[in-house]
């Protein structure tokens, strides 16, 4: 028996130069392959359809006792996610055996903030109970799951009043807390080292900015928005807004821009050089967003919201790109994006950490070369034909809870209306005199230096 | 807040008493006052009304202010009589309480914007709003206050300065009341209280209270310091915290934004990069070879290496072949003398076994499979027969040549040399350059036996055909003159010529039998147009008529053998104008001729073509032998006649074989045949047509050359500068013709034009022909016709009675000049006829280009007929160009009217539809309405007009030939967006966007791989840092963004971007 097998003589595939054409195993004419616009566009269609049978977002949940507060990513290990809750209880999971490591004992009130150090080998935690807490975490390790341990603080800071957000320098041992001052600390003192006060009110988030480490901001109850530089004693500058900010981030790519989620629904991303007005306005949210946080790429954010959804955004899109929500999902107090930019973490009310990915339709395990191409050609197959009606419908269409979908008809309705009403003032007004702000510049009241 | 604080200047401007007895917020006090008792009685007035008695004091300032109010008031009313009540506050709450006040000025957009923090600024300012309060409150206090602070500053001065106080303030000095806050240095004012004076605490007043004692005591110090309070210059007051706060704020935003500016490049890089790719950075890292790789290139370099090393050699164990070698030492060492041995025997047993192996596979290489044998038995026999032969072996040299047979028949049946097998077939099919080099060879080799082959035969044939080669070359170059002047050329050998006119005979006699049994129709199905019906029909017909001419010239043959004279009466056959139809004609009698000439010829078994090509020199004189015995029948003007007229019809065709022909007369240089031929055709023609209808063709042959002498007389000759072509043949012929369609004018008009011009005019017998002669043909006019008629170049006169005779079927090439002024059969029929003979004939053309008035003409019909050439060559079907048979083909439709009227019908379904009031009787009018009521002609209007503009409206309303579909596509639709999407601007844009398509099967790899990579890449499991700074980075990122050269991929390693792919 004769077997003919598949070869190819490699002196025929190997160019002597790089500069040599490639050699073309097939025939590029285009006479020999007509109808090439409708054959893509029907593989489009398929690869939109596909990409929403296989958009199944939801991974895992982890249960606490109490409603969840704040999380944290660990910016050394991949697998960790520290999490607090309003019982004062914070718990260090390891994901992927999607098991309890530690609990971390001692805060006798609700955990507000939690953050770890750059090395990833402990972190922080503010609460209530007017303390910082710093705990040493272990990594995970390849033994068998047992029952979580206990472990103790290994630092305890007090403060005067109760902290509302703490958050970790990227490089060096300080940390900033927010509560009725910012206040930036050292792991080796127990006062904090300087003090940040702009106004009587209190800070409600605290936010380093990961690229630019010596800069923060916060968010203030006096609907503020405040850039603060650890090398200089004062607050640099504050915006205030006409609705408080939640919560803050900064891109991890672009040293300037950061983004608020503010109490009416939207998400404004600043550039801080430019104040006065948003680079770009993101809505979708129909009640306050509470937390959000930047993909380590920066080209996406995912945030929560107390409508009891977390959305995923483009870091310059208008709309969010992708919504998960679940039925017993409760309010989102927290969102976090995993340090490999791959999975997302929201913390809700209900008690459960969960996790989500961030390609709803990306399969889990390793691909293939051919998979690869395959997934890639069937994207950029989507984004080439997005604008075509058919796939676009298909492409954008997400269910959402029955509550959500009323309360966004509802505010449809009302941002209709008033577009309206302004039209009609516009009309009978005289020309001019009625200036038109853009949304993007519509909700700032002013800067403060 | 500052409403109380006016109401506390007010109170502290206001005398006491009056103040005492309005201010609101004296309540507490008053209830010490007798009317505590009575407080919640009835009151007459409240405190805060004015009673209705009440009387301004009428008071004098002057009066105003008493001595002692001066003296409590001093430094109010006399110090700073118009300051502000505020500055009348106690000097404690001084420093603090202006801060408010200028905040509040200076930021009064931010408060009143912002009501939340104005709030939390009067929280703020709360303590300072309540010592305001107090200031009008307690300004009664303010004496003792006085008091108190001129008791302190004695008591610190001490006696040496209370004797430059003033009186008042001595007397007063013993009365030290109780301060408020304890006594302290700290407490001290730094400000002293404004008594006039304008008294400051300082150094030397602290000195001056000192004992002289203790001031000896100090020393030096005293000095010291009583210099420094001299030298002290004032230190310019530090700005209040708050502006200077904000103005570092504003410093340090304005810093940090300037810093954070340097990102903008990478950040604009990074965005504009198609993809984004994140790596580790780790990948970066070199990686350590193998252990062995390690191993190899260690040296030791310290101290403590270089020992072990030693202790390795030593130990024999440097390399692993050494320890090979003395590990094997030691297990043999370690063995007993009985196991040495078995081991020994054991490895002999292998080696011995490992060499039956090794002869076994060389014996298995040895076997070889049977076709291998074959070939080498053959192989060794060809080498014994070469040596044999060698040795002239008769037996063995029988055998070769018998092999040799075989193998020729074998080559004569597979045909190998011809390439025609399929494999051949395919290959060269394929293209020779994608031939690998064996095939290409194989190829070759059998080319190349082909060639010898071909050359083989054409050896063996050689002496034969060569001669007849020769033979007919030199009947052909001499043909016409032996025919034309026969009795005047006496170096004819008339005996050859007779041969050959038998030979001919013979040869057309051939060629006619086998046309009317059909045998030499071309076999096989016919290609492109010729395998469409009509096409089929058309070569019916003709081959119909050939064959019918075929037994004509048969029969005129018959005639010939009988009396050696060409029969005078022709066949009778239909009367034929059709150009392709004579010339199909002709070709016929041509190819008749070729035989006639050439039956002598052993050329029997060559094919037509190459005969063709052979006799192509002969046909002229064959032609005009044939013609010579046609001619004579042409005057009788018989209706049989007509078709030998048709016959020579060829004069289409006969010209340029004439040419073709002449063209190895012409090198010869044959003077005396350019002579017969240098003739004006017309005149030559006109002599010739006026001579036959007198001689028979018998005494033709003298007249002719006669003919000929005459044109050369008429100053013709430097007309006709291509003497051959010019032929008598050629003038015959159109004389033939021009006698047949001008048989009025026959014999009179026809002259040399250019020297019967004048006179033909004049004389034109009968007038049916109106003349004018065009110095340039500037396009075809109404009611004339363009043409080169017998009178030379002009118009004639579009006469119906010529109109018969107008040719169905024109030539195409003729036809879009002559099409609409040219109803003129004779003309056309004339002009075609030049025309052709002028394209093909070169001679021809630069006759008529010697004519002065044909050189407009001679250009464009020169032009036309350059696309005819091919159809002119050999007259056969196949050969005639696709122009000519397109035009032929559609000549009778009209495509344009056609797709005017589909593109109407389309368009009206397109196009909306409009209703349009229609008449019916008894609706939408009045009975017994005559006309058409106006509503409805002007809804009729409206109608038209809404038509009109949408017609206008579409795309093709200007484009003849095109109808663009303006109908919406239900499944065009979804494959296009209803506008511009976002990011583009234009459709155009978006569309070209949209053009190429994506996809593996379209593109090569690299495209297809840049074109779908997607956005950001990310390895899986890999944490992605935030980015770090790089300068040169940010440098290269300017620079590109400058000459926008864009990266494919924008890379961050580890944190890091760096340089990514273009």
């Amino acid at each position: 028996m004769r077997i003919k097998a598949i070869n190819r003589s490699e002196e025929e595939c190997t160019r002597e130069r790089s500069q040599d054409l490639q050699k073309v195993h097939k025939n590029l004419d285009p006479s020999l392959h007509p109808l090439e616009k409708a054959t893509e566009y029907t593989r489009a269609l398929n690869a939109a359809k596909l990409e929403r049978i296989f958009a199944k977002p939801f991974v895992a949940a982890f249960a606490h006792d109490d409603g969840i507060t704040c999380l944290a990513k660990n910016p050394q290990r991949l697998n960790s996610l520290i999490a607090g809750s309003a019982d004062g209880d914070i718990r260090l999971w390891d994901i992927p055996s999607r098991r309890c490591l530690r609990r971390l004992v001692g805060h006798t009130a609700g955990v507000k903030g939690v953050a770890a150090t750059p090395s990833g080998d402990a972190c922080v935690s503010c609460s209530t109970d007017c303390t910082v807490r710093l705990w040493r975490i272990p990594a995970a390790g390849m033994q068998p799951a047992a029952e979580p341990q206990e472990a103790q603080a290994a630092l305890e800071f007090h403060g005067a009043n109760g902290f509302r957000a703490i958050d970790h320098h990227w490089q060096g041992d300080r940390f900033a807390t927010a509560g009725a001052q910012v206040d930036v600390w050292d792991h080796a003192r127990s006062e904090p080292m300087s003090t940040f006060r702009w106004g009587a009110e209190s800070a409600l988030s605290v936010r380093f900015n990961p690229v630019e480490p010596e800069i923060f901001t916060s968010t203030g109850s006096d609907r503020s928005i405040a850039l603060y530089d650890l090398r200089s004693s004062t607050p640099i500058r504050k915006l205030i807004m006409q609705t408080r900010s939640n919560a803050i981030a900064w891109n991890p790519l672009e040293a300037f821009n950061f983004t608020v989620a503010s109490e009416d629904c939207n998400l404004y991303t600043y550039d801080m050089r430019k104040l006065d007005m948003a680079a770009c306005l993101h809505q979708d949210f129909v009640s306050a967003v509470m937390d959000l946080d930047y993909s380590p790429t920066g080209r996406e954010f995912v945030a929560g919201s107390y409508d009891r959804s977390v959305r995923m955004f483009s870091y310059n899109g208008g709309h969010s790109k992708e919504v998960f929500h679940t039925k017993r999902m409760q309010r989102v107090f927290s969102v976090r994006f995993s340090a490999d930019g791959s999975y997302v973490f929201s913390g809700s009310d209900d008690m459960n950490v969960r996790i989500w990915k961030a390609d709803a339709s990306a399969p889990l395990g390793k691909l293939l070369p051919r998979q690869k191409q395959t997934q890639a050609y069937n994207q950029a197959l989507i984004r080439r034909f997005k604008h075509l009606p058919e796939i676009n419908r298909i492409v954008r269409h997400r269910h959402v809870p029955k509550p959500i979908y009323k309360a966004g008809k509802l505010r449809r309705t009302i941002v209709d209306a008033d577009a309206r009403k302004l039209q009609n003032v516009m009309k009978h007004s005289k020309p001019g005199s009625v200036k038109v702000k853009p949304a993007r510049q519509k909700k700032i009241v002013g800067q403060e230096e | 807040m500052s409403k109380k604080r006016k109401q506390g200047q007010l109170g502290a401007r206001l005398p006491r008493k009056a103040s005492k007895q309005t201010d609101v917020y004296e309540a507490e006090e008053a209830n010490d006052d007798e009317s505590n008792l009575r407080r919640f009685d009835a009151v007459e007035n409240y405190e805060y009304e004015t009673p209705s008695e009440f009387e301004d004091e009428e008071i004098d300032e002057d009066l105003a202010f008493t001595a002692e109010d001066e003296q409590q008031f001093g430094s109010i009313i006399g110090g700073s009589a118009a300051s502000d009540g505020e500055e009348a506050s106690p000097d404690a709450e001084g420093g603090f309480e202006e801060l408010p006040e200028s905040d509040d000025e200076e930021l009064p957009t931010s408060e009143a914007a912002d009501p939340l923090d104005q709030e939390s600024r009067e929280d703020i300012e709360g303590p300072a709003a309540a010592d305001h309060e107090s200031v009008g409150g307690r300004s009664a206090d303010e004496l003792e206050d006085d008091e108190a602070y001129n008791a302190m500053i004695q008591a610190v001065q001490g006696e040496a300065a209370a004797a430059t106080r003033a009186p008042q303030q001595q007397r007063r000095r013993e009365s030290v009341a109780t301060e408020a806050c304890p006594e302290s240095e700290y407490n001290v004012p730094l400000d002293s209280h404004a008594d006039g004076e304008g008294h400051e605490l300082d150094i030397r007043d602290m000195l001056r209270s000192l004992r002289p004692e203790q001031r000896s005591r100090m020393g030096p110090n005293r000095k010291r310091l009583e210099g420094l309070s001299k030298k002290g210059k004032a230190v310019a007051a530090p700005l209040p915290t708050l502006i200077r706060q904000r103005q570092e704020r504003k410093a340090g935003y304005e810093d940090r934004v300037e810093d954070i500016a340097k990102w903008q490049p990478i950040i604009k890089a990074n965005r504009e990069a198609p993809t984004l790719t994140f790596t580790t950075g780790q990948e970066r890292a070199a990686k350590p070879g193998s252990v062995a790789a390690l191993a190899a290139t260690f040296t030791p370099d310290n101290k403590m290496e270089a020992e072990i090393a030693a202790v390795l050699e030593k130990a024999g164990a440097t390399s692993s072949k050494q320890v090979e070698q003395s590990e094997s030492a030691a297990a043999l060492k370690a063995m007993s003398a009985d196991e040495a041995k078995e081991r020994q025997n054991r490895l002999a047993k292998m080696r011995s076994l490992l060499l039956h192996h090794e002869a076994k596979a060389r014996r298995l290489k040895a076997i070889k499979s049977k076709s291998f044998h074959r070939q080498a038995n053959r192989a060794a026999k060809r080498k014994a027969a070469k040596e044999a032969g060698a040795e002239g072996d008769e037996e063995v040299m029988r055998g070769m040549e018998e092999e040799a047979e075989f193998r020729r028949a074998q080559e004569r049946l597979t045909m190998k040399h011809r390439n025609s097998s399929k494999w051949a077939k395919h290959a060269l099919r394929r293209g020779a350059h994608l031939l690998d080099s064996s095939t290409k060879s194989a190829v070759n080799e059998q080319l190349r036996l082909g060639q010898e082959l071909k050359q083989k035969a054409e050896r063996v044939e050689g002496a034969s055909s060569s001669s007849d080669e020769d033979e007919g070359l030199a009947s052909s170059t001499s043909g016409s003159d032996g025919e034309t002047a026969e009795g005047i050329r006496a170096d004819r050998r008339e005996a050859r010529a007779e041969r050959r006119r038998k030979a001919a005979d013979a040869r057309t006699r051939r060629a006619a039998t086998s046309m009317l049994d059909g045998s030499d129709e071309p076999d096989g199905e016919q290609k492109g147009l010729f395998s469409l019906p009509f096409m089929k029909r058309a070569m019916e017909k003709r081959k119909l008529e050939a064959q019918q001419e075929a037994q004509e010239v048969l029969r005129e043959l018959d005639a010939e053998e009988g009396q050696e004279q060409p029969p005078s009466a022709a066949p009778s056959g239909r009367m034929s104008f059709t150009a392709a139809a004579s010339s199909q004609a002709a070709q016929e009698v041509t190819d008749l001729r070729q035989h006639l000439q050439h039956a002598d010829g052993s050329d029997a078994e060559e094919d037509q073509d190459a005969k063709h090509e052979r006799l192509k020199a002969a046909a002229a004189e064959d032609a005009a032998g044939a013609s010579s015995a046609a001619q004579a029948a042409l005057p009788d003007s018989l209706p049989g006649s007509a078709n030998l007229a048709d016959l020579l019809g060829w004069d289409d065709e006969t010209p340029d074989k004439a040419h073709v022909r002449s063209k190895p007369a012409s090198g010869k240089g044959r003077k005396q045949k350019s002579k017969a031929a240098q003739g004006d055709s017309g005149a030559t023609k006109a002599r010739k047509a006026q001579e036959d209808v007198q001689h028979s063709s018998v005494v033709a042959e003298p007249s002719r050359a006669e003919a000929s002498a005459v044109g050369c007389l008429s100053g013709e000759a430097p007309a006709g500068r291509d003497p051959v072509s010019m032929d008598g043949v050629l003038a015959r012929v159109a004389a033939a013709q021009r006698s047949r369609l001008f048989p009025a004018a026959n014999g009179t008009s026809s002259h040399d034009p250019l020297q019967q011009q004048p006179t033909a005019a004049g004389s034109a017998p009968n007038g049916s022909l109106d003349f004018i002669q065009a110095p340039q043909f500037s396009g075809s006019k109404p009611g004339y016709a363009f043409s080169k008629g017998p009178q030379g170049l002009g118009y004639y006169t579009e006469s119906s009675q010529l109109r018969p005779a107008q040719p169905s079927l024109q030539p195409t090439t003729s036809a879009p000049q002559h099409k609409d002024g040219l109803g003129n059969g004779v003309a056309a029929q004339a002009k075609g006829g030049k025309g052709k003979r002028r394209g093909m004939a070169n001679g021809a053309l630069q006759h008529d280009k010697g004519l002065p008035s044909a050189v407009d003409e001679g250009g464009s019909s020169g032009e036309e007929d350059g696309g005819l050439a091919g159809a002119m060559a050999p007259m056969k079907g196949a050969e005639m160009s696709q122009r000519e048979l397109v035009a032929q083909a559609f000549a009778g439709d009209d495509v344009e009217a056609d797709f005017q009227q589909m593109k109407d019908a389309e368009v009206a379904e397109e196009v909306p539809k409009v209703e349009e009031p229609s008449m019916l009787p008894g609706w939408g009018t009045w009975a017994g309405q005559q006309r058409e009521p106006k509503w409805m002609r002007d809804a009729r209007v409206k109608a038209q007009k809404e038509k009109d503009a949408a017609l206008k409206a579409r795309k093709d309303a200007k484009l003849k030939a095109v109808v663009v579909s303006e109908r919406w596509d239900k499944r065009a639709a979804k494959y296009g967006t209803p506008d511009v999407p976002f990011p583009f601007h234009s459709r155009a844009i978006y569309d070209q966007s949209m053009r190429q398509p994506i996809g593996k099967d379209y593109n090569p790899t690299s495209s297809y791989r840049d074109m779908t990579r997607p956005p950001v890449l990310k390895e899986a499991g890999s944490i992605i840092q935030p980015i770090q700074f790089s300068r040169s980075y940010a440098e290269q990122s300017k620079e590109r963004g400058a000459v926008s050269k864009r990266r494919k991929t924008a890379v961050v390693s580890g944190g890091v971007p760096a340089a990514g792919r273009r």
